[in-house]
């Protein structure tokens, strides 16, 4: 009798530590640095900030609307965005997607001569010198990636390079996207 | 003679590390503020926000871009009048709780704050059934006085025998 009793309380230290192993062999896999975002679903922030290209330009949120699209937060600082640069260029061609581009916390002699030596993908780039548009978007670093909809939904968010393993996703969101408005 | 050149050397030494302190905080700038109550919930506020990017640090503790940029914002949302709640709700809608280190009670939160009291409540448990399982060994290990007496009379009686 005791015996048994014994061997049920054993089950309990094994259990729990099943349960903790479990927990902690979750967390394993995932990025501590990762944050979600809290403006998915939302709208995108309305804004009005200079062209990259020409200081007298202003460009704003109806801009980046019409047709779901990308927003790539990107700067000449960020080693990670020189790496994807090339990617973007890609996904821009074959998916025939429009991108935007925000030069975050950067110099715009050093970004305009970036985006003429590497290519440029953007169809608009929006300079935002003091990340105030940043902080709007809950933007913690560069790279950064979203996915909005014609009107200005956001649909998704990437944090860091985009490659052509997480782009898929993404891209199946795109494509829904596209199906959606036909 | 010797014991003050001593103390002039670790005075000297001291004054040395005490640069190389100053240079390590520097990065942190300073920011005037008129009134000496908003410097104080300035001070405050950026204490009790954690940076996004480096996520052990408050706002005030990190040289992080991103946290340069949040105290930047904390300090004009400040002249601007907000209050202290309302600048807590501008920085949670756009970085979530996580910029909180005190962050609300609700169901996405509830395991962070029940973890202790769980924690509390599975080591009371062990506790218990370690007591009660040396109790009842203990049990094992009594005997009654006629048992005792049997005992004595066996031993006793071995003892007898030896001589």
């Amino acid at each position: 009798m005791s015996q048994i009793i014994k061997r049920r309380w054993f089950a309990l230290p094994v259990l729990l530590i099943l349960a903790i192993g479990g927990f902690l062999y979750k967390g394993l896999g995932q990025d501590p640095s990762y944050l979600p975002s809290t403006l998915l679903g939302k709208q995108w922030p309305s804004f009005a900030a200079e062209s990259l290209y020409d200081p007298k330009v202003t460009i704003t949120k109806d801009h980046f609307l019409g047709e779901p699209a990308l927003v790539n937060v990107w700067a000449t600082w960020c080693p990670t965005c020189k790496a994807e640069h090339e990617f973007l260029k890609q996904v821009s061609q074959q998916d025939q997607v429009s991108i935007f581009g925000i030069n975050y916390h950067d110099d715009r002699e050093a970004a305009l001569r970036w985006l003429e030596e590497l290519g440029d993908p953007y169809k608009h780039s929006v300079y935002d010198p003091d990340g105030v548009l940043g902080i709007d978007l809950g933007v913690v670093g560069a790279p950064e990636t979203y996915l909005i909809d014609s009107k200005g939904t956001i649909i998704a968010k990437h944090i860091g390079e985009l490659n052509a393993r997480n782009w898929l996703p993404l891209r199946e969101q795109l494509l829904a996207l596209r199906e959606g408005a036909n | 003679m010797h014991g003050f050149k001593c103390l002039l050397r670790k005075v000297l030494m001291m004054l040395v590390a005490m640069g190389f302190s100053t240079q390590a905080f520097s990065a942190i700038e300073v920011y005037d503020f008129s009134d000496r109550e908003l410097k104080q919930r300035f001070a405050s506020l950026s204490e009790e926000f954690r940076c996004p990017k480096c996520q052990n640090q408050t706002l005030a503790s990190s040289d992080a871009l991103i946290a340069k940029d949040l105290r930047k914002l904390v300090k004009k949302l400040l002249e601007d009048e907000l209050s202290d709640d309302e600048i807590r709700a501008y920085l949670v809608e756009r970085y979530g709780d996580f910029v909180l280190y005190d962050p609300p009670f609700k169901p996405s939160t509830w395991f962070l704050w029940f973890s202790p009291i769980i924690a509390g409540i599975l080591g009371m448990l062990v506790i218990l059934i370690l007591r009660t399982r040396v109790n009842s060994q203990r049990e094992d290990f009594t005997v009654n006085a006629k048992q005792l007496q049997d005992l004595i009379n066996a031993t006793t009686s071995g003892d007898k025998s030896n001589d």
